[in-house]
């Protein structure tokens, strides 16, 4: 297991790396000066000069990586050059709000879609199923900021029960803070639903024609029973997969999302960041967002083996 | 039976869907550029069906003639990493040595950004041009189409009717040519019309966080994005091109649904 | 439970015997939206007695398995019994409630699937398995139900039952699996057995194994057993009354003597005349051609390397030091178990894989080292038939493309090219307008017919046949060995048939080679294997297998094979993997070889010894 941890991290190591020198180079072949787009002043030679120095733009590009790299060991992000703020402190604020909409959001996304999935496929082909999937294929051709305007329009707007905008902590006030998250994690929910059904649905329409299913109720097992026990379980291990895939994407931002509620999260982070050029900004968010897919999904794989004894961790 | 009807929906929509945007390239009832200060911000009405804009532009009209951008971002994407995409996971799949190695890892550390953000920096790098958009989002799908094609051909690689092509004194390239991509084509086909219902709700995303195609020029999402403002006050400038989005991603979907049924190796074991 | 009201019935001499299960007129039919668009099984009726065992043999699509999983109303989606009745203990089962339905299940019935590989739950642990039924229809307690389980799983000679509770599926062989599952069906000591061709999977040594033990157990309980197969080896054995069923309907039911021995029906005649057997006419088994090809010392093996670049990569032996030789017009055939290296091997000769060591002389030439032009050139002299056709054959290829495909490779005219495939599509028994049909519209002997087409048209020299036959059914099996033949007899093709099935070895074969872990433990001609047969794996193989020999009257009697006691000098000792020694190939008789173990070679009275290979 330890070994496994480890093995899976070394392999990790090098498609970060990547991930870093793509980010970087990205950012420097961005056409148009950014100290120069900072200051916004051309006249302002000096200015400039000093922007420049301070970004280390003078440097060979290599040069320039690896003093990056190098601060990115020492677990220093920089600082932004908006805000003068450093970087992890950014990353520190935003991170929690994404986490908190993208992890509800998910929990309740697999407590529907997982058991609507199970039932589509236990009924394949009558008319539970085809409802379950006409839901599914509508969800999936909704656009999530459309999602979000709908809901904003009707829960927020027309009848007024729900805050719109902002967010507020859980410390501060457990009502306000559920108020402000409902919509958003409904919109979040709404828009993901449909891969996780659609993904339990097939998987489990897999396993429901295997031998063991027959002779689990050749045993005379009920049909729940069948079910929980013995498709559920060999079902669920591609379901995971999905989920992680999922979870990975979904932790690194949700831009509609946070920009359609005013969520001062990971997505609308990054995305104000790209729009000012705040290099420092962009490079830490994307290397952190690598970090947390690579994560998400090392999990996953440490899961797996609970659902699918014949994955070993080796 | 549900899928019999399924298809015909998503290959309705789909044709439907074509048809206006070719129309609305040759003709639209206004002029969907021209201002009209007179007429602004109009409910749907029966001289202008779905409203005007803040500019008193004809919100049919610029509806109709943004299917034509809206389809081609989506169709030029997918041709982009369809296109790159096939080749590369072929050639990877078939030699499965140190360049498969390699292009993999490049693809999952590609993976490992969420392909709105993604898009969204490749077309922040590109900047501004007509063009920046289909670029970025070809090249977001990139992994996804190299992942499936390299998939399926190791696993057509392994099939016997391969072995046998060498058995009969076939070389590589002629087995790759003759056995191996026409068995791709089918998945191929698949992937791509998923990809195109995720390429056109990703360029709708990012018009709307406005790194669009450039106006004049408008995409749904685009419309939408202008919108906005106007959400309190002109509902119809949201409705319409949400609807419109909303049609050709279930076209999509439902098409892509069923060439699954035909082509998932999984689905007809 | 509800009372079980005893029927008794007055067969043919008059005594009165307690019926178990009896199925009247059972239609059953598949549905599409509704709508019946094919009958599977036709006024099928049947009586079970109790202790009984039962057999219904058919070939695929004969509705066997159908009546089988319609007892316990598991149809298969889309099917539906649309008529009759299935009676236990005159209890009608298909008006019972579906809770009824379940104490029945496992309860009382109880059933054993084909596929040992996917019958168990692989997420859960044998024990949580065994448990489950235990649970569901008595009322032990978690102490008491191990105890059982651990018992029942020891009974069927379960090495290790009390660890084994903790294990999950994947950790057993197939064969194991299938003793596991026995034990935890008859753990609840089931009226009745379903067995739905519960050994096919399985090697055939351990087929009679398992087989046995079932039986065994039947036995003990009083259990009846409604035993589902195509195998009339299996069948005669153990069953004592037998049905013979085709599209959907009962053909003749009997005792199995009556039966086999004076069927009354053509359908039956013609199944049985269909097995595979020596044939009857004594040709000469010795071919006279000159050696096609020679393979000395073939060492094939699979290299699997470790992420840690300091391990040492392990290494798997597939096929060790093997030697053959195949002569012009005659048909050498490799007969093993599964993982026994057959298919590598033969794949290995083709270098359709990769050789680690020896050597392979076709036409004097060494294939291993040919570069990659002369090979390609080569290959219109070597041909190979898949076992599969379904998977040979490019699914997006035209029959009449698949089979011409070949030609591309000789000099020929297009109006060449173009006869030549009409010529070969009538060779192999096909119409003409298949050409223009695509592989998914044909049946599965069709397809089998067409990778011949494509494998004979080049005119090879030599064809490795890969269990060519192995996938079909009896009678197409028959058709399809028939056409080989009568390829072989035009165009004096050399065959390397490799199979595990000794009856198809029996018909075909002129020289046989015994295959067991990659090695070769005997090799000779068809008969002296089959009559004389000297090490204890080819002795176990044959009484394994059943013998069918045919009677005046048109019928047929299957037995046991005797097996004759080995005329191995005294004080030969044979190759055992135990030892932990390479064999030698040991000449006990002209042309007739066996592993022995190397000290043997100083064991008086035993001839020259050949190093791997047949002279």
């Amino acid at each position: 297991m330890i070994a496994f941890v480890l093995r899976r991290l070394t392999l990790a190591v090098p498609s970060l790396l990547v991930a870093a020198v793509t980010i970087f180079v990205l950012m420097r072949v961005v056409p148009g000066d950014p100290a120069l787009l900072f200051i916004g002043d051309l006249e302002n030679q000096q200015a400039i000069t000093e922007m420049r120095e301070r970004l280390g733009l003078g440097k060979p590009l290599a040069q320039q990586f690896l003093v990056w790299l190098e601060q990115m060991a020492r677990g220093d992000l920089g600082s932004s050059i908006a805000t003068g703020e450093p970087v992890s402190r950014l990353l520190l604020d935003a991170f929690p709000i994404t986490a908190q909409v993208v992890l509800i959001a998910t929990a309740v996304t697999s407590l529907l879609a997982i058991p609507g999935g199970i039932l589509a496929a236990w009924r394949q082909n009558t008319k539970t199923d085809a409802a379950i999937l006409t839901g599914a294929s509508l969800s999936q051709s909704i656009p999530g900021f459309w999602m979000a305007l709908a809901l904003i329009l009707v829960f927020g707007v027309e009848l007024g029960w729900l805050p719109t905008v902002g967010h507020v902590s859980f410390a501060d006030s457990p009502h306000g803070w559920l108020r402000h998250l409902l919509l958003p994690v409904a919109a979040l929910v709404l828009t993901q639903i449909s891969t996780l059904t659609r993904m339990t649905r097939s998987s489990t329409i897999e396993v429901l024609r295997l031998d063991y299913i027959t002779h689990a109720r050749a045993k005379g097992l009920t049909e729940a029973a069948v079910l929980y026990r013995h498709a559920l379980r060999n079902a669920f291990a591609p379901v995971l997969t999905v989920l992680g895939l999922m979870l990975g994407h979904l932790l690194g931002g949700v831009v509609v999302i946070e920009t359609m509620f005013a969520l001062p999260g990971l997505g609308r982070l990054l995305v104000d960041a790209i729009f000012q050029r705040d290099y420092p900004v962009i490079q830490g968010c994307m290397l952190f967002i690598a970090v947390i897919y690579t994560v998400v999904n090392l999990l996953v794989d440490l899961l797996y083996p609970l659902f699918d004894p014949r994955v070993r961790l080796e | 039976m549900f899928n019999r009807f399924n298809q015909r929906v998503g290959i309705s929509l789909t044709v439907f869907i074509v048809l206006l945007a070719v129309i609305g390239s040759l003709y639209t009832p206004y002029d969907p550029v021209a201002q009209n200060l007179a007429e602004i911000l109009q409910p749907p009405s029966a001289s202008h069906w779905f409203g005007t804009d803040q500019y008193g532009r004809d919100v049919f009209s610029r509806a109709l003639s943004s299917a034509g951008d809206s389809l081609m971002i989506s169709v030029l994407s997918v041709a982009i990493a369809t296109g790159l995409g096939s080749v590369t996971g072929a050639v990877c799949g078939f030699f499965g040595n140190w360049v498969d190695r390699l292009v993999m890892m490049l693809m999952d550390a590609y993976m490992a950004f969420p392909s709105l953000l993604l898009a969204l920096a490749i077309t922040t790098m590109i900047g501004p041009r007509r063009y920046g958009v289909v670029i970025a989002l070809g090249l977001t799908y990139l992994p996804t189409v190299v992942r499936v094609v390299r998939s399926v051909v190791l696993s057509l690689r392994e099939k016997e009717f391969v072995e046998a092509s060498y058995a009969l004194g076939n070389t590589s390239a002629y087995t790759i040519f003759r056995h191996i991509l026409p068995n791709c084509i089918g998945p191929v086909l698949m992937i791509a019309s998923s990809l195109m219902a995720t390429a056109l709700l990703t360029e709708s995303a990012l018009s709307f966080l406005g790194l669009g195609i450039p106006p004049p020029a408008a995409t749904w999402g685009g419309m939408l994005a202008e919108s906005k403002l106007f959400v309190g006050t002109a509902i119809w400038l949201a409705v319409f091109p949400g609807l419109a989005i909303i049609i050709t991603l279930l076209g999509f979907n439902l098409l892509g649904d069923a060439l699954r049924d035909r082509f998932d190796p999984r689905m007809n074991l | 439970m509800k009372t079980e009201a005893e029927q008794t019935i007055a067969t043919g001499n008059g005594a009165s015997v307690a019926l178990l299960l009896e199925i009247s007129d059972l239609n059953i039919g598949f549905f599409r939206r509704d709508k019946e668009v094919q009958r599977v099984v036709e006024d099928f009726s049947l009586s079970l007695e109790a202790s009984e065992i039962f057999a219904v043999v058919g070939e695929s699509g004969s509705g066997k398995t159908m009546v089988a999983r319609s007892i316990l109303n598991l149809l298969p989606t889309g099917a539906r019994i649309c008529g009759g009745a299935i009676r236990l203990h005159g209890e009608n089962l298909l008006t019972a409630s579906p809770q009824r339905m379940r104490e029945i299940r496992g309860g009382q019935i109880g059933m054993v699937f084909q596929e040992p590989m996917v019958t168990l739950n692989p997420s859960l642990t044998i024990g949580e398995q065994m448990a489950e039924g235990l649970r569901l229809h008595t009322e032990m307690s978690d102490q008491e139900i191990k105890e059982q389980c651990v018992e029942m799983l020891r009974r069927v000679r379960v090495p290790n039952a009390e660890q084994c509770l903790s294990r999950y599926p994947h950790e057993f062989s197939g064969g194991m699996r299938q003793r596991i599952l026995i034990a935890s069906v008859m753990l609840l000591k089931p009226k009745l057995l379903v067995a739905d061709e519960p050994t096919t999977a399985l090697d055939v040594c351990l087929q009679a194994e398992i087989l046995d033990l079932m039986v065994e157990l039947s036995r003990e309980n009083q259990t009846s057993v409604l035993l589902i197969s195509h195998d009339l080896g299996i069948v005669e054995r153990y069953a004592r009354r037998v049905l013979v069923m085709q599209r959907g309907r009962v053909i003749e039911t009997g005792t199995i003597r009556q039966v086999l021995s004076s069927p009354q029906k053509l359908y039956t005649k013609t199944l049985f005349s269909f097995l595979p057997r020596r044939p009857s006419e004594n040709h000469q088994t010795v071919a006279v051609g000159e050696p096609l090809l020679v393979v000395r010392n073939l060492r094939v093996q699979y290299v699997k390397r470790f992420w840690q670049p300091w391990r040492k990569p392990s290494v798997h032996q597939v096929v060790r030091q093997v030697g053959l030789t195949v002569r012009t017009g005659e048909t050498v055939a490799v007969v093993g178990e599964s993982g026994s290296g057959k298919t590598t091997l033969g794949r290995a000769i083709l270098r359709l894989k990769e050789s680690a060591a020896g050597e392979i002389l076709f036409q004097g030439e060494n294939l291993l080292t040919l570069g990659s032009r002369r090979m390609r050139q080569l290959r219109r002299d070597l041909q190979i038939v898949f076992q599969d056709p379904a998977s040979s054959l490019d699914p997006r290829m035209r029959v009449g493309d698949i089979i011409g495909e070949g030609l591309r490779h000789l000099n020929l005219g297009e109006k060449e090219r173009r006869e030549r495939v009409v010529q070969t599509i009538e060779e192999v028994g096909l119409p003409p307008d298949d050409a223009r049909r695509f592989p998914h519209e044909l049946s599965g002997g069709q397809r089998q017919r067409v990778a011949i087409g494509r494998a004979i048209i080049t005119r090879p020299r030599l064809i490795v046949a890969d269990e060519p036959v192995s996938a079909l059914d009896v009678t197409v099996q028959a058709r399809i060995l028939t056409l080989l033949k009568d390829l072989q007899r035009n165009y004096g093709f050399s065959y390397l048939f490799i199979t595990h099935d000794l009856g198809v070895v029996e018909q075909i074969a002129d020289r046989v080679i015994v295959l067991y872990r990659g090695r070769i433990l005997e090799s000779g001609t068809r008969d002296s294997i089959f009559d004389q047969p000297q090490h204890p794996y080819t002795r176990r193989l044959l009484k394994a297998g059943a013998l069918i020999t045919g009677n005046d009257q048109g019928g047929f009697s299957v037995s046991a094979r005797v097996v004759a006691e080995t005329d191995a000098p005294p004080g030969t000792k044979f190759f055992d993997e135990a030892d932990g020694e390479e064999p030698v190939m040991v000449e006990i008789a002209p042309e007739h070889l066996v592993a022995c173990s190397s000290d043997a070679e100083r064991t008086e009275g035993m001839k020259r010894s050949v190093s791997g290979g047949v002279k």
